[in-house]
């Protein structure tokens, strides 16, 4: 039986550039934006720890945040790729269902600073009700003018994949026609000090899996999914690019930032993703894993991997695009769609050497695939854990 | 497919614990480093599953669905105050993590062992309306076989000065009084227990202009939690069925149900 929630189309914005195209070729050359964020970012740190940034051509002018711009931009590819606007979608129950971090966070550091000092301007009362009268996912249902359910998933560096998982039960449930989902996330001084004070950020670029792995890169992007019901793909003449087969998440209940050792949270996501997609691990082409290249995320990843997954190739893919944050997983979901649609896995960028306590060696070169399924996963602070089943445009053919 | 929703116990919080308050479950030197937001929606949280009639400490596979406003603004803003005080090179690491949406998931999933799916929706006083939406999946697709929803708004020093010192400017009001500690659980099944209290028979969450939403006066803050309040008082007062809407920036929740039971305190 064909499934039920098909992708029509994806798009994409991150260090490799705008567009699937550039992720593409980034994923095969190793090569992206990663550099200092001095004039981005105002820290005494910005000089030390490089991030993956957005190239400076790329970044999208317009209103709003950047989080809003990038994920708005990864729309438009989506919306092409699937050969249908946002227009066409009015006669349907379309929503939206957007996972971000920093964009849901109350980052406005210049005008609390002078609201601390009692100095608030102008400017600063407009910057402050634009934060709490809006949400990512309300501003992408206004600009579309979408009148289905809104929702903004922040669920820390597990909301790209929330977001996508809950968007595709609401098509399972029949509450939507349609819906655009993913994930964003930009760069700014809260997040960027935050994780160097948490002694994760590495000062090189991060190399996961490998033995000598000494922390993340965190990044920015943005990646959008148009998942369409089957009748309303076949109503708008689309041809799915690929298929949301299975979502699940479970907690850890262990750690504020650290995953549980053993990843027991992890393992019960996949377990439940699998279960609802009807399918088995043997039938995995590849597992896109989250592999932050931190000590703790790693081990717990290659633990559950080789327990639950014994077998299948596992790609990393932070070195290229760095932890984009609440738009990792929706990144990682495009780039899996990617290898499956182009049947061919990506090599691991960062990876050195082995680590022996992880009985894991990711793919290192592409490897050619035949099988049409892959799991996607993430791990989050407050000891989320989530992960999708993907079929690619050939799956159940 | 039939999507009802069983309210099996609920419960809500106006005010900042005391420890005694926990302490039927849980020693109070456990508590110690649980901020204000979390001890609040744990408190209600505790409070529900014991109407419900379920362990409260006992692991189980319970989903959880956070509604959070602007997550936990005091965390925040410590780590902003950490930055402007002592520098980025000291700036505090605990109130980073304290200060992510999902922190309070973290909280609630350790105290009350819950092992089932956990996700945060962050929109303000739609949030409620999200965290429903989010326990439905959970429940429907078969994740968890009851989910707690939560919803709470941390107190918030910056909209409180912008209501006083501009309030021409302020489009929509961002009333911060004592409703912004308040927090509200519910524990939901997808199918009638001998515990239910109460049926969700409609639900309905979407974006509409908000031109065509209704009026709802002057109650409906931009506050997570003041929807979900509204219901736990609805739920109290006599009567078989429950009618309530709530709308906020353009987006609606229509909700509407019946009850079971007599409320007693």
């Amino acid at each position: 039986m064909k499934p039920a929630c098909c992708i029509g189309g994806a798009g994409v914005i991150c260090a490799c550039g705008a567009g699937k195209d550039a992720l593409w070729n980034g994923l095969q050359t190793g090569r992206s934006c990663f550099a200092l964020p001095a004039g981005r970012v105002n820290s005494a740190l910005a000089d030390r720890y490089p991030v993956f940034l957005i190239p400076k051509e790329d970044i999208p002018a317009g209103r709003g945040s950047l989080s809003l711009r990038y994920f708005l931009t990864a729309a438009q590819e989506a919306f092409s790729q699937a050969g249908v606007t946002p227009q066409q979608l009015a006669g349907l129950c379309a929503g939206v269902c957007v996972g971000t971090s920093v964009d849901a966070s109350f980052h406005c550091f210049d005008s609390y600073a002078r609201w601390t000092k009692n100095a608030l301007e102008e400017k600063d009362v407009d910057i402050l009700q634009d934060y709490f009268s809006s949400s990512t996912a309300m501003a992408v249902a206004k600009e579309y003018g979408f009148t289905g359910p809104v929702q903004t998933v922040v669920t820390a560096c597990a909301s790209g994949t929330d977001a996508i998982g809950l968007a595709a039960s609401w098509i399972n449930m029949g509450v939507c026609d349609a819906v655009l989902c993913g994930g964003t996330d930009e760069i700014n001084l809260i997040p960027y000090d935050g994780f160097i004070r948490l002694l994760i950020s590495s000062k090189e670029k991060c190399k996961p899996f490998s033995k000598n792995r000494a922390g993340i890169n965190i990044g920015e992007g943005a990646a959008a999914l148009l998942l369409l019901s089957r009748s309303a793909a076949e109503k708008l003449g689309v041809s799915p690019a690929g298929f949301v087969l299975g979502y699940a998440n479970a907690c850890d209940g262990y750690h504020p930032t650290a995953p549980d050792p053993q990843g027991k949270g992890l393992a019960r996501a996949i377990s439940g993703a699998l279960k609802q997609s009807g399918l088995h691990a043997a039938d995995m082409a590849f597992i896109n894993a989250h592999a932050t290249a931190s000590q703790a995320n790693d081990a717990a990843e290659a633990f559950v991997f080789n327990q639950l997954l014994a077998g299948v190739p596992v790609c990393a893919t932070k070195g290229v695009t760095g932890h984009t944050l609440g738009a990792a997983g929706a990144v990682e979901a495009v780039i899996s769609l990617l290898c499956l649609n182009h049947g061919q896995v990506t090599p691991t960028w960062g990876f050195e050497e082995e680590d022996p306590a992880l009985h894991l060696v990711p793919v290192t070169q592409s490897e050619v695939i035949s099988k049409t399924c892959a799991v996607s996963c993430s791990l989050a602070f407050g000891g989320c854990n989530a992960a999708l089943i993907l079929g690619g445009r050939h799956y159940g053919a | 497919m039939a999507l009802d929703l069983y309210i099996e116990g609920f419960a809500s919080c106006a005010q900042e614990p005391k420890p005694e308050d926990f302490s039927p479950w849980f020693e109070a030197r456990r508590l110690r480093r649980v901020d204000g937001l979390s001890a609040r929606l744990l408190l209600s949280a505790c409070r529900a599953l014991e109407m419900a009639g379920q362990p409260v400490t006992q692991e189980k596979p319970f989903g959880l669905s956070l509604g959070i406003g602007p997550g936990s603004l005091q965390n925040t803003c410590k780590f902003m105050d950490s930055i402007l005080q002592d520098g980025d090179e000291l700036s505090s690491p605990t109130a980073f993590a304290g200060s992510v949406h999902n922190a309070p998931g973290l909280t609630l999933s350790l105290f009350l062992n819950l092992r089932g799916p956990c996700v945060t929706s962050g929109q303000f006083n739609t949030s409620f309306g999200a965290a429903l939406l989010t326990a439905r999946s959970f429940l429907h697709s078969g994740m968890a076989p009851y989910v707690l929803v939560a919803v709470g708004d941390s107190l918030n020093p910056v909209a409180q000065a912008l209501n006083g010192q501009y309030p021409a400017r302020v489009e929509y009001p961002l009333a911060q009084d004592i409703a912004s500690m308040q927090t509200a659980a519910f524990l939901l099944s997808p199918q009638k227990t001998p515990a239910s209290k109460a049926r969700i028979t409609n639900f309905d969450f979407s974006f509409v202009h908000p031109a065509y939403c209704p009026s709802v006066g002057e109650a409906w803050a931009p506050l997570a939690a003041a929807p979900a309040i509204q219901l736990c008082t609805l739920l109290e007062q006599p009567g078989n069925h429950f009618d309530l809407t709530a709308s906020s920036l353009g987006v609606c929740s229509f909700l509407k149900g019946e009850t079971f039971y007599a409320y007693q305190k």
